[in-house]
């Protein structure tokens, strides 16, 4: 069997004495997509954050690739490309200045690779050029997406990457991600879109109260039931009588 | 080290896309311009100064070239102008990329924070240059004029051109402690705004006024303002400084306080390490917190 691109074992976050993240294992496969699903406040950024090595784990170990990842050992995450929440930019460059921009962290990608990744996300070469503060919000996830593709990542990290999208743009990064996936990118998915999430993904993690409660692959937990979206409320509802909130 | 200078060159096109930094580049030219216009124009005609006549044709002689084109330098150091635009160009630069949330975006690809910190610093430098060069130029043209007006010719033999390579370094120097003390300032607060309030608080009011009060309490007390990053900056600066600039702004007990320009160089040098490692402890443990 192949490497895992993303490996958590008992990963916990505490922010003083409120647990975040509560004993998160799961394991992520090359051509694999990824839900991770939970309600808000369930642990599904704070996860993704110690995941890209912008957040200290409290305790258990993060590995991609096999390396470990934390915010003193980063090194594996030249091979992970991440779009988390609203894309972060410089209001004042252009789209295409911060394609440019990050290109030059990977010395072997050649600047023509900037074009193909704004047609691969379809972002046109007019609006590449303006300034970043005058996309709308769909262009922004396009961008952010963009950025995310660049360097061709061998783990695809996303969190709600159809923020702002229209059903045509929502449609098109579906028919993206089984593309990528399909060419054995590994993508790990954060969404509150479950329908989506059930189309795209080959398994699902879902979260509450930061902790798995939930693993398997999306055939295997719609046994019986009707859709993801039951799924969810089944296991959220089962979580929330059998502990209650700390 | 290739990837270092990757990073830093990617900070410094950062920083030259800013419209802030040539705002600051153009605002601090015209202000020791204006500067020097008023300062010849109260030399002109010193009514109510009350000043010897030898003291008047000193002041006049500090506003020509070959004195004037140092003394203009000194406007650009880090206790004056230098050091107020400092502030707000490192806590733009730095507190900034918290509020956007760019952070995420160099660490998330593996970038290390030794590095993206490293990276930032290295690129200040360089804009610090610039401030003290734009410094030099705008006072060279506005001494020049005076030159000019008063003497109908300038003097460039007389310029000691490595002399004035030598004080500009000098005066960068200085610069470097207020850009490390606010660059740990912006990483500890995350905050451009209180960054810049801090900075310009401590920069305006709370050096001057410790060197002043400290001046008033005892002999004692006013040397110790000598370790002040002020006046740390007047001490190297002392070769620079004309009579009349050396009379602004520092008490009298203080300004006889000022260590010798060696050991002030290596306490600014320390202030700069200082705000530096402090950046570097805080940035290490921190949590970058996602959009």
């Amino acid at each position: 069997m192949s490497q895992p691109v993303l490996r958590l074992e008992h990963v916990v976050k505490d922010y003083g004495s409120v647990r975040a993240v509560d004993d998160v294992s799961l394991t992520v496969w090359p051509g694999e997509c990824f839900g991770f699903l939970g309600p808000n406040g369930a642990g599904k950024t704070t996860t993704i954050g110690m995941v890209l090595g912008l957040l200290h784990p409290t305790a258990g170990r993060i590995e991609v690739l096999g390396r470990p990842v934390t915010p003193r050992h980063t090194a594996a995450l030249r091979e992970v490309g991440a779009l988390v929440g609203a894309p972060a930019f410089y209001p004042y460059l252009s789209g295409r200045a911060h394609l440019d921009l990050l290109r030059r962290l990977y010395p072997d990608l050649p600047p023509s690779r900037v074009d193909e990744v704004l047609e691969q996300v379809g972002l046109p070469p007019q609006a590449a050029r303006r300034p970043v503060k005058t996309y709308s919000t769909g262009m922004r996830q396009r961008l952010g997406l963009a950025a995310a593709l660049l360097h061709r990542p061998r783990l695809l990290v996303l969190d709600e990457p159809t923020n702002g999208l229209d059903p045509i743009g929502m449609a098109e990064m579906r028919a993206l991600l089984r593309q990528l996936a399909e060419g054995g990118m590994a993508i790990f998915l954060s969404s509150h879109l479950l329908h989506e999430v059930q189309q795209v993904c080959d398994r699902v993690g879902i979260l509450y109260r930061g902790r798995l409660q939930a693993v398997g692959p999306v055939d295997e937990l719609l046994q019986g039931r009707r859709d993801l979206e039951e799924v969810f409320f089944d296991t959220v509802a089962a979580a929330s009588s059998a502990r209650p909130r700390a | 080290m290739t990837a270092l200078l990757t990073l830093t060159r990617i900070e410094m096109r950062k920083l030259t896309a800013r419209k802030l930094l040539w705002v600051e580049l153009a605002l601090l030219g015209l202000l020791v311009l204006a500067l020097h216009g008023a300062l010849a124009a109260a030399l002109q005609n010193p009514q109510g100064a009350d000043l010897p006549p030898e003291a008047l044709a000193e002041l006049r002689a500090g506003l020509r070239w070959p004195q004037g084109l140092r003394g203009a330098l000194t406007f650009a150091n880090g206790g004056e102008l230098g050091g107020l635009f400092v502030v707000v160009l490192v806590a733009a630069f730095t507190a900034q990329e918290y509020t956007w949330h760019t952070v995420g975006l160099w660490l998330s690809r593996g970038v290390s924070r030794r590095r993206y910190l490293a990276a930032k610093a290295l690129a200040l430098l360089p804009a610090l240059a610039a401030l003290v060069l734009v410094t030099l130029l705008s006072g060279a043209v506005a001494t020049g004029l005076y030159t000019w007006h008063s003497v109908g010719a300038l003097p460039w033999q007389q310029v000691a051109w490595a002399e004035l390579l030598v004080d500009g370094g000098r005066v960068l120097l200085t610069l470097l402690p207020y850009a490390a003390l606010t660059l740990a300032v912006a990483v500890l607060t995350r905050s451009t705004l209180v960054t810049v309030g801090l900075g310009l608080g401590y920069t305006l009011l709370v050096e001057n006024l410790a060197v002043e009060v400290l001046s008033l309490l005892s002999p004692d007390a006013a040397r110790l303002t000598r370790y002040l990053p002020t006046m740390l900056a007047k001490a190297v600066l002392q070769p620079l400084q004309s009579g009349m600039q050396a009379q602004v702004g520092v008490a009298s007990a203080a300004r006889d306080a000022l260590l010798a320009p060696g050991p002030a160089a290596l306490g600014l040098l320390a202030y700069t390490a200082a705000g530096l490692a402090l950046a570097w402890w805080a940035f290490r443990r921190q949590d970058i917190p996602t959009a």
